[in-house]
């Protein structure tokens, strides 16, 4: 069984990759679409967007840190 | 760009700060010593008394860097300012959290107030460079997501100070990643801001890495911190900083998820990891803790306290090459 570090390490990699895609995909989205007239409240619907993106890549960097302790768990029990 | 004249001034200024931040630490690791001021280093078999507060030699050598930098006309007065005023308010809401035992929300909450200085002195650009496609501008976004940032920087290195070393190796890691990114991006505040970190750092790095001769203390975890989050801010490199810091970002979101309350270490009643009989630091085997990065590292199977913070260490090279790459994307524009 690999070291929990090699995980970490994939784990930490996929999360940064994550991170740049959907950033990019968001600004890009935002920066290039004016969703209604008003600054102050286009601004907070951008926010929010980013915000959704953001607690996706939460939650998969939750889930897959868990799965890889749970790994060592089964085996170490 | 920096031309030679000011690139000796820099060098000249950091070898001071050098000397400044390992003199001040050796002698506040004396004071200490002499007025008990002691943290117990829980993961030694004999439980050593170690000087604490050493930190605070890290805030007053950046203050000492920084002012030089600015009568050499390098640093301009505003940033200058900020850097001093947001370093003093770090240091003291990490020493009122060390003495006063404050309720949980206490750090997150204060150590928003270390973004007003750069908010009010308008030492940034709200401008978040991004990769491939340029970047986006969001006035008035911006100055929260700075309060925000100096709150998260700052308890992120503040919570992975858990073994000798990992906090200040971590941040100088990132530190290097960020001065590196700032090259990369042309962003003439990140190099000065990261050389200046980097000089000041030394001293608590040489006494707070395995054997630790001094623990930083809340102050110098925090002021690590915010240290890291004024150079993503005026040094422009906030994508790369957030890439370089992710092992800390880690820790601290298991840790936040679990308690679902911002909550200290000390206070959670739950045992992660302890040490073994060997002096090993090993799996506390409780379901209910956080699945902090130390309890990942040491799920397989118990590591001594040097091992574990070579792996810290690693992981903060692997995110901190990934930073420099994500500086070379910022770079590229499609």
């Amino acid at each position: 069984m690999k070291k929990p570090l090699t995980y970490i390490t994939i784990l930490l990699i996929i999360q940064a990759i994550i991170f740049l895609t959907i950033q990019a995909i968001a600004f890009k989205l935002a920066a290039e679409t004016t969703i209604i007239q008003n600054r102050t409240m286009d601004q907070a619907i951008k926010a929010v967007i980013i915000m959704i993106m953001g607690v996706i890549w939460l939650l998969t960097w939750k889930k897959l840190g868990e799965k890889i302790y749970q790994k060592y768990q089964a085996k170490y029990p | 760009m920096i031309n030679i004249d000011i690139a000796i001034k820099i060098i000249s200024i950091s070898i001071l700060t050098i000397i400044i931040s390992i003199v001040l630490t050796k002698y506040m690791i004396k004071i200490f010593r002499k007025y008990n001021v002691y943290g117990e280093d829980i993961f030694k078999l004999n439980r050593p008394k170690i000087p604490k507060n050493i930190g605070l030699s890290f805030i007053i050598s950046i203050i000492i860097a920084t002012t030089l930098l600015s009568a050499s006309n390098i640093l301009s007065w505003n940033i200058t300012t900020a850097i001093t005023t947001a370093m003093i308010i770090t240091a003291i809401i990490g020493l009122i959290d060390e003495h006063l035992d404050p309720p949980g929300y206490f750090k997150p909450l204060a150590m928003l107030a270390a973004g007003i200085p750069i908010i009010i002195l308008k030492c940034y650009t709200p401008y978040i460079r991004i990769i491939l496609f340029g970047g986006f501008n969001i006035p008035i976004l911006y100055p929260i997501f700075i309060l925000i940032a100096m709150s998260v920087t700052s308890n992120m290195v503040n919570m992975l100070d858990v073994i000798n070393g990992s906090a200040v190796w971590g941040a100088m890691i990132s530190t290097i990643a960020g001065l590196i990114a700032g090259i990369i991006i042309n962003s003439e505040s990140a190099v000065v801001i990261a050389i200046t970190i980097l000089a000041s750092i030394i001293g608590p790095a040489l006494y707070n890495t395995y054997p630790a001769k001094g623990f930083l203390g809340n102050a110098g975890s925090l002021a690590l911190g915010t240290s890291i989050g004024i150079l993503a801010i005026i040094g422009r490199i906030e994508v790369p900083m957030v890439i370089a810091t992710l092992p800390f970002i880690h820790n601290s979101f298991y840790f936040l998820t679990y308690a679902k309350s911002f909550i200290e270490h000390k206070k959670l009643n739950v045992q992660i990891t302890r040490l073994n009989q060997r002096g090993e630091i090993e799996d506390a085997k409780n379901r209910n803790a956080p699945i902090t990065l130390l309890r990942l590292l040491v799920a397989q199977k118990p590591l001594t306290e040097k091992e574990a913070l070579k792996q810290i260490v690693t992981l903060f090279i692997i995110t901190g090459i990934l930073s420099i790459i994500t500086a070379i994307l910022i770079k590229v524009r499609i």
